[in-house]
């Protein structure tokens, strides 16, 4: 009898989830940047912006338990024109409550003309992780969310924030649990380890985020979020031409995503 | 309980429990290019002359475009025109891929015991860096760049 109890009640606990989810985003980025870098040319401030519309699909469920979301960016447009990222895919290996464990295949998004590492942001956005809280619940949450490429190198984007569930509502017809976040945020890499090498260049960096996301009761995804994120990102070239190079660049994000 | 077990079991039929670090085929690896290009995926070795005199090496080339089509086929031994190897790589059947379209050579050995291959697959590479920086510039200026903050550090 208790095995069939034990199956009951992981049923009764587990989302019906929806096997492909549309989302559109749009995201608003600021950079200002600083150098002491004789290679870079002097560099104006720039604002641009991302209107993105994304479909995450369920692909396969892992051994831990942990489900494999493949996430393809249907349509990228940049200040209007088509962005090279329009077609690549990432799968997002998360747990049910959104963590994200890995980020399989970035290295087809990553870099280049694509350069999904300086939005990555929109992997938490997409994949929120917030605590388990009843509604007034306020309580902090620590999630990662790493940028592995396939030789080895990682750069570990994490937030620290606290979490609140304002209420449960059924805005457009889902009812939606709405959180409330507000913390700061990271960027290092690559991580240090036994390849490690001094001269390979280095990325930091911190600022604050807020943003406010809906959850669906249903499958535990996320409905709609809009977020205000930020970050001062230092990295260091210390083999460039005319002596070590540092970089400092001012990063603003804000945006909105929902689910289509 | 069966309207309640049967979410359960369609979910966990319709996904297949996947081992870890097992990449999503998503993508043309050299690697799955290797096995579609081997000498037990395509029959090579009707293209080998008979008698075949002395050994001889194909060199081949080709894109294969996000559909999975391949255009631009080229084959050629000694730098002449290998038609019959041509048309044996215009017919290989690549699956659909999300990347640009895939740019490659490689070659064939052929030797009395058959054809050995493909030998130095190469793939263009994308040029990555420098990461997390959002530059606006244009493609000249970035290669400037990169050339100039040596950005071959961050490949290990």
């Amino acid at each position: 009898m208790m095995p069939l109890l034990a199956i009951v009640a992981c049923v009764h606990h587990t989302p019906s989830v929806a096997p492909v989810v549309r989302l559109d985003a749009s995201l608003d980025v600021g950079v200002r940047t600083e150098s002491e870098c004789p290679a870079l040319p002097a560099v104006p401030d720039a604002a641009t912006r991302f209107e993105l519309a994304l479909t995450l699909t369920r692909s396969r469920v892992f051994r831990d338990g942990s489900v494999g979301w493949l996430l393809v960016f249907d349509d990228v447009q940049r200040d209007g024109a088509p962005h090279p990222l329009t077609g690549r895919s990432v799968e997002l290996r998360r747990f049910g409550d959104g963590e994200i464990l890995d980020v399989d295949l970035l290295e087809h998004a990553l870099g280049g003309d694509r350069q999904l590492e300086v939005i990555d942001l929109l992997l938490p956005v997409v994949s929120p992780h917030p605590p388990d809280l009843r509604p007034g619940g306020v309580a902090p949450r620590t999630t990662s969310w790493p940028l592995r490429l396939p030789d080895g190198r990682t750069w570990n984007g994490s937030s620290d924030a606290t979490w609140t569930l304002k209420e449960t509502d059924d805005a457009a017809g889902v009812r939606a649990w709405v959180f409330a976040y507000d913390g700061t945020w990271t960027t290092d890499g690559p991580a240090r380890g036994p390849r490690a090498r001094s001269d390979r260049p280095q990325t930091t960096a911190t600022g604050p985020l807020q943003g406010e996301v809906r959850i669906s009761v249903r499958d535990g995804l996320v409905v709609s979020h809009t977020f205000d994120w930020a970050r001062r990102l230092e990295v260091l070239y210390p083999r460039a031409t005319k002596g070590p190079c540092h970089i400092t660049q001012h990063q603003s994000f804000s945006g909105s995503l929902r689910r289509r | 309980m069966m309207p309640l077990l049967q979410p359960l079991l369609l979910s966990a039929l319709a996904l297949a429990t996947a081992p870890d670090g097992a990449p999503l085929q998503r993508y043309l690896s050299p690697e799955r290019l290797e096995a579609l290009l081997s000498p037990e995926s395509v029959e090579w070795s009707s293209c080998v002359p008979e008698p075949l005199d002395e050994p001889f090496q194909v060199r081949l080339s080709l894109r294969v475009l996000p559909t999975g089509a391949a255009e631009a086929v080229t084959a050629t031994t000694d730098g002449a025109p290998a038609p019959c190897w041509s048309a044996l790589l215009t017919a290989v059947a690549f699956p659909a891929h999300d990347e640009d379209p895939l740019e490659m050579e490689f070659s064939l050995a052929v030797h009395t015991g058959g054809v050995v291959g493909p030998g130095g697959l190469t793939l263009l590479a994308r040029e990555l860096g420098p990461l997390f920086l959002l530059l606006p510039l244009d493609a000249a200026e970035r290669q400037r760049l990169i050339r100039a903050l040596d950005t071959s550090a961050e490949i290990p």
